[in-house]
């Protein structure tokens, strides 16, 4: 009621816009459409896994594929934090870590159920996410990495030192016979794993669009601007590096269960960087950055095998050639490929249903 | 409809002084804006407008002093919770997301009938109010953008607009979610020739509807004389002068103030 609404005397304004127009347009987007993407994603599983299965994939391959399922997963949490939200963290390789560690030891001294250890490890995570997550309100950009790259070095620390817990250097092996139960074939984790990161790529996408997603965003941009916007930015920060604290922990189980033993050396700074880095190279902010970053840096290697030691090398090269394509990565490099067509193709629609036509010849 | 708010108010300044570590970039500033009416702030460079504006939307905090939205003090809250009493603002770098499209910019505005607390919000996920919710904040949304010309634009990033269509999506925004009190910080700047009246006529538009007032920080002296009901002149963080914009500017202090440098510049070139 209080704004200027149809019947204001806005003639020149007024000239521009047909007023029924407003009832014309459909006032939400569909479902159907929103999930778009993410049919096409389900499809695209469904046949690796096909492949994975029938196609008699090895074992290794499987390994790897796992590998990187567990990599997606915390790679989408990690895109909410910093592809929505801006928040740069360097530390996230701690609630991985949290993941792995905390189903691994539940398995080996505890008589629980699979289920029941996976909700309580990521409960864990939700109580470490919002302990760690105070410290670092007040700090944003370098400062607000180096905290939490301090995060991940605390992490690797205890790791080695807190043999009663974490076996120390030594690590802790999950020993088959326990892991059985739960996890009879790595066929079985592999398609635990699929649903799952379908589930943290579906969870990802659909909040991108509402009204806690687009809060996020805004805080990307500015915090003083969101917060004139009626954004509580404080508990939108708490609530993004919880999400993704919940969301790499995830990631960690599976990662854990996949090698099956679990040592401290495979849990340092390196592997929150790595997984930052497969967030900004496949394009932050996107819907395809964390699973193309995550194949880069997963998968990447395995076909850079015949360069032995040096195949790190070319991660880094990599790095740098996304990141001259700018804040978009990879999938933003094919995202602005794909633009002149998607917008061809919608001319050409709008041309036969015969609106803007002229506006569209004096442009082209 | 604005006959049965008269004697309303929706924003008192009463008394605002701000110290910037022994600046006074306010000094007792007082204020009252009506629904339907339009305050201008006028005033050289470094008189205090933009502190008055960030000290309302609760970016600045009062050394001294209250703020009073829909006669209720908020002096002390921060300014997400101020815009939950209504309040609204446009920026002069309008601060629009480039990687939203238009319709999510100005869905922003609905922001403030989100819960405050995340316990409620999720509650609300689980209930399907959230759903009920943003499906109102589109209506709403496309309600105000179809009256300032935004409906083509709707699915555009905000990248890809001219700079005129830009100031009007940070209107839009602003006037999405039914504020009480819209603060419009220099939304002439940066317009042409062929927009600056377009604006003026939003802007009146909503003053004639008579349910939100405004406070409009312009350097442009016709456009506020046209627009505004009451003007304030500021100088160096004082009230100079207040009253209607037509004797205000005419008064010598006034002049002398605002004007001062341009007429002693003029008189040493006659001589």
């Amino acid at each position: 009621m209080a704004l200027p609404t149809g019947r204001c005397e806005m003639t020149t304004v007024q000239e521009n816009v047909v007023t029924d127009d407003a009832q014309a347009v459909p006032a939400g987007v569909p479902l159907a459409r929103r999930l778009r993407p993410l049919i096409g994603m389900t499809v695209v599983a469904a046949v690796a896994l096909a492949s994975g299965m029938g196609g008699g994939a090895d074992r290794y391959e499987i390994f790897v594929a796992t590998h990187f399922l567990a990599f997606v997963i915390a790679a989408a949490g990690l895109n909410i934090l910093y592809g929505y939200s801006g928040l740069v963290s360097l530390g996230h390789g701690a609630f991985f870590s949290v993941g792995a560690y905390g189903m691994g030891w539940g398995l080996l001294n505890t008589g629980l159920p699979f289920a029941v250890l996976l909700v309580l490890v990521l409960l864990a995570a939700v109580a470490i996410g919002l302990v760690l997550v105070l410290p670092t309100l007040r700090v944003q950009g370098h400062f607000l990495a180096m905290v939490t790259v301090a995060y991940a070095s605390v992490v690797h620390v205890i790791l080695v030192n807190w043999d009663s817990v974490t076996g120390g250097p030594l690590g802790l092996s999950i020993s088959p016979r326990r892991l059985e139960t739960w996890v009879p074939s790595e066929e079985v984790l592999f398609g635990f794993a699929v649903v799952t990161a379908a589930a943290a790529l579906l969870f990802m996408s659909l909040v991108r669009t509402s009204s806690v997603g687009r809060a996020w965003r805004s805080i990307r941009q500015s915090e003083v601007s969101a917060a004139c916007l009626a954004v509580p930015v404080r508990r939108y920060r708490v609530l993004a590096f919880v999400v993704s604290a919940v969301l790499a922990a995830f990631g960690g189980v599976i990662y854990g269960l996949n090698v099956g033993f679990l040592t401290p050396s495979e849990y340092d700074v390196m592997l929150s960087i790595n997984l930052l880095i497969a967030v900004i190279v496949g394009g932050s902010g996107r819907f395809l950055g964390p699973v193309l970053g995550s194949a880069i840096v997963v998968i990447g290697p395995e076909f850079f095998r015949f360069l032995g030691d040096h195949r790190e090398l070319m991660l880094g090269l990599i790095l740098i050639a996304a990141l001259s394509f700018g804040r978009g990565g990879i999938a933003g490099l094919l995202e602005d490929l794909a633009r002149p067509i998607i917008s061809r193709l919608r001319g050409s629609g709008r041309r036969t249903a015969g609106a803007g036509a002229a506006h569209e010849g004096e442009v082209a | 409809m604005g006959a049965q708010h008269i004697d309303e108010v929706c924003l008192t300044v009463s008394d605002v002084s701000v110290e910037f570590g022994g600046l006074h970039a306010l000094r007792n500033v007082s204020a009252t804006v009506r629904p339907g009416t339009v305050l201008g702030i006028v005033g050289p460079n470094g008189a205090g407008k933009t502190t008055l504006f960030n000290v309302v939307s609760g970016v600045v905090r009062a050394t001294s002093g209250s703020v009073r939205l829909d006669g209720e003090d908020v002096t002390g809250l921060p300014p997400h919770l101020r815009a939950r009493h209504g309040l609204s603002r446009t920026f002069q770098n309008l601060a629009l997301n480039e990687e939203m499209t238009v319709l999510e910019n100005v869905l922003m505005g609905a922001q403030r009938r989100v819960p405050v607390s995340l316990g409620r919000l999720a509650w609300d996920v689980v209930t399907r109010r959230s759903a009920a919710r943003e499906l109102d904040a589109r209506r709403d949304s496309l309600r105000v953008m179809a009256a300032l010309g935004l409906l083509d634009d709707r699915d555009r990033l905000i990248s890809e607009l001219p700079f005129g269509t830009r100031r009007r999506v940070d209107m839009a925004r602003a006037l999405s979610g039914s504020p009480r009190t819209l603060l419009l910080d220099e939304p002439f700047s940066g317009l042409g020739d062929r927009e600056r009246p377009l604006m003026a006529e939003i802007i009146h538009a909503i003053r004639k509807e008579g349910t939100v007032g405004m406070v409009l920080v312009e350097h442009d002296m016709t456009v506020v004389t046209e627009l505004c009901d009451e003007l304030v002149v500021l100088n160096e963080g004082t009230v100079l002068a207040s009253g209607d914009p037509r004797s205000v500017l005419a008064d010598p202090v006034v002049q002398e103030a605002y004007l001062g440098p341009q007429l002693e510049r003029r008189r040493g070139a006659r001589r």
